[in-house]
């Protein structure tokens, strides 16, 4: 990958992305419903859990494109 | 009694104890100098490293408290959940930065950091005395947690003195495995009940304590943090 400090700094932009995981779980009106359940499990639960994947996926492509 | 968990349970503790012991001896280190005490002299890899942030963040509380609040009081113990989640992106975006700026000036602890980077003596020392202050309810709640485990095993009633005689022997058998340690530590734990317990805390989580390498920063020259520069 390109190391020049130009380069760097626009890889910079990447941490970016981390907010998002930020604005999806620290809002409980966002998730705060029953519905739609996944195998009987409410959405307010399943969605927190399917964040801890997805924010280990996004930390993983953050730390590849800012590497 | 549940004789099939007492029997996992056993079988773990006689492995973590052989582990134990086999590491105090395992690249033996000189215990005298305050980074190869407090951090394996930067020596751990990602690995290690990986299981202690892990060791750190998943402890009786997270076993114990969170489930048996979630059985009390339903979603309200979800809040553990996005915390969790959050920390991961925020010590991504920390960590490495902190870590290169603590090897290149020797930083220790947190009060080190505070020390150069503010070049404030009364700061660092509040950051020393809030990180003993704050940890020392989170070392009560661990004990409790693992009382309640000791409990569920069988070791004695809820009001029987059988529990707290396992957990000193689990406490005594850890603190031998590094007998120059305790050694060295022992004056310091008379004089100060919060030392030992940040004693404890660090053996289990291999977190400084706060107040030794006060003791030590004051007292050892080479160790003290470089004054900090741009």
């Amino acid at each position: 990958m390109d190391a020049s400090p130009a380069a760097r700094r626009n890889h910079r932009w990447w941490y970016a992305v981390l907010i998002v995981p930020f604005v999806a779980v620290l809002f409980p009106q966002f998730y705060n419903t029953g519905s739609p359940t996944l195998g009987g499990l409410p959405f307010f639960y399943w969605y927190q859990l399917l964040w801890v994947v997805l924010t280990g996926l996004i930390t993983i492509v953050v730390h590849y494109l800012t590497a | 009694m549940n004789a099939s968990a007492l029997v996992i349970f056993l079988i773990l503790f006689v492995c973590v104890t052989v582990i134990g012991f086999y590491a105090a001896r395992w690249h033996k280190a000189d215990l005298s100098v305050l980074s190869e005490w407090g951090l394996a002299g930067r020596r751990l890899g990602t690995l290690l490293s990986w299981f202690l942030i892990g060791g750190d963040l998943y402890t009786a509380y997270t076993f114990i408290a969170v489930p048996a609040l979630a059985f009390g009081s339903g979603a309200l113990a979800f809040f553990a959940v996005p915390y969790t989640i959050v920390i991961y992106p925020f010590i991504f975006v920390i960590f490495p930065r902190f870590w290169s700026v603590a090897k290149a000036k020797g930083y220790i602890t947190a009060s080190d950091y505070v020390k150069g980077r503010f070049e404030s003596r009364g700061m660092a020392l509040a950051v020393a005395v809030t990180g003993i202050i704050a940890t020392l309810p989170y070392i009560a709640l661990q004990l409790v947690g693992m009382q309640a485990v000791l409990q569920a095993l069988g070791f004695g009633s809820a009001t029987g003195a059988g529990q707290d005689v396992a957990l000193v022997i689990a406490f005594a058998v850890v603190a031998f495995e590094y007998q120059p340690e305790v050694a060295h530590a022992f004056p310091d734990m008379m004089q100060f009940p919060g030392t030992a317990t940040c004693f404890v805390k660090r053996r289990a989580a291999n977190v400084p304590c706060h107040r030794r390498c006060l003791i030590h920063a004051a007292s050892r020259p080479s160790e003290r943090p470089r004054p900090w520069k741009r």
